[in-house]
């Protein structure tokens, strides 16, 4: 079965521009891929099988990140520092999470409503669940309190997240070789909380098999933290990278339809685009309770896509 | 619709069921180079008609 066999309808076209370019509003505006989105969408609305789903989501979300990074970057909502040693520890936590996840791939099947769904699979999803309900009720409560703070009397966009003192004690850990990162304005941060956090965010992207930008964004406002108009950007930037590497393997196992691509992209890119644009202007509070209920929706999706498997 | 059928003709040589396979040379480096050439076109693009009209969108005040 090959991607041409799942030729694109000049019918379904206009639908999938509308759907890129909702999706793609949302990613340039919290800094996500939107695969969390996408691909539950292609796969039940469009029949477009999971496979093929995934990498020809990896095709938009490599565009969208392209173009959200060129207008985060005319903002200076970019810190290309972070961003790049981010990515090292990133890189190392995605393959040290799919080795684990190769080897929970043999943990068996358990059987709901007479069909066997793969243990690992139902584990990783709650997994997911619990991990996007933690960090979306802790994102609201934060973001609320924040704005009723500065009510009337601050600058949105310094309005950043208080931090714990775990959290402050492992910003001010003196282990050499520290790192000044000015485009975030932190004056000096050890390099090894960098790539630890950086490991870990990968480590779980990898292990849950989704993009990351959903534990990265609030780990980079939360425990660095990053003004999240910045967090923003660099996510991206990050993205733009993991999701280029990401379409390029997918496309050596034939998993990227390109017509598929190119109608999402019509809409991610211009929809991204819009998103970028409006994170500054929102301030970060108000990002930061948007993202909180995102993550909610990404709940329902994991909820949608395991109903599925017990159902079909 | 010659371009589109290009790149949906591009696909059927990708066809991971056939014995051997192998992805064609042009078929990955259209896969990375098409999201990556719209992103920066559209970005880019959008920059140039900016500067070009004088208007520039959702710069916020902050």
């Amino acid at each position: 079965m090959s991607v041409a066999d799942f030729p694109i309808s000049v019918e379904s076209f206009p639908w999938l521009v509308l759907f890129g370019l909702v999706v793609g509003g949302l990613g340039g505006f919290f800094g996500v891929g939107g695969g969390f989105l996408m691909v539950p969408m292609l796969n039940v609305v469009f029949g477009i099988p999971y496979n093929i789903a995934v990498g020809s989501d990896l095709g938009q979300m490599c565009g969208m990140s392209t173009a959200a990074t060129v207008r985060h970057m005319r903002f200076g909502n970019i810190d290309f520092k972070l961003g790049a040693l981010m990515i090292a520890g990133t890189a190392l936590g995605v393959e040290a999470g799919a080795t684990i996840l190769e080897i929970l791939k043999h943990s068996g099947e358990v059987v709901i409503n007479g069909r066997p769904v793969s243990l690992m699979t139902l584990v990783m999803s709650l997994v997911y669940a619990a991990l996007l309900i933690f960090l979306g009720t802790a994102m609201i409560r934060e973001s609320r309190s924040t704005l009723k703070r500065v009510a009337g009397k601050g600058d949105l966009a310094v309005a950043e997240a208080p931090a714990s003192p775990v959290v402050l004690r492992l910003r001010t850990l003196k282990l050499w070789p520290m790192v000044t990162l000015p485009a975030s304005g932190i004056a000096s941060i050890s390099l090894w909380v960098i790539l630890i956090i950086g490991f870990l965010t990968g480590f779980l992207s990898g292990m849950l098999g989704v993009g990351g930008g959903f534990i990265r964004m609030p780990a980079l406002v939360y425990i660095l933290g990053c003004p999240t108009v910045v967090a923003v950007g660099t996510d991206l930037f990050e993205i733009m990278f993991s999701s280029g590497y990401g379409v390029f393997t997918h496309a050596l196992k034939g998993n990227v339809h390109l017509v598929l691509v190119l109608a999402l992209l019509v809409g991610t890119t211009v929809g991204a685009q819009i998103g970028a644009s409006y994170t500054r202007k929102a301030g970060g509070p108000w990002v930061r309770f948007g993202f909180g209920c995102l993550a909610f929706l990404g709940v329902i999706m994991v909820a949608v896509k395991l109903y599925l498997q017990v159902v079909r | 619709m010659g371009f589109l059928n290009w790149l949906q003709e591009l696909g059927r040589d990708a066809n991971p069921a056939a014995d051997g396979f192998q992805a064609s040379m042009l078929y990955l480096i259209v896969s990375v180079a098409l999201p990556v050439t719209i992103g920066m076109f559209v970005g880019f693009g959008l920059r140039f008609l900016e500067r070009v009209f004088g208007v520039e969108l959702g710069r916020g005040g902050h």
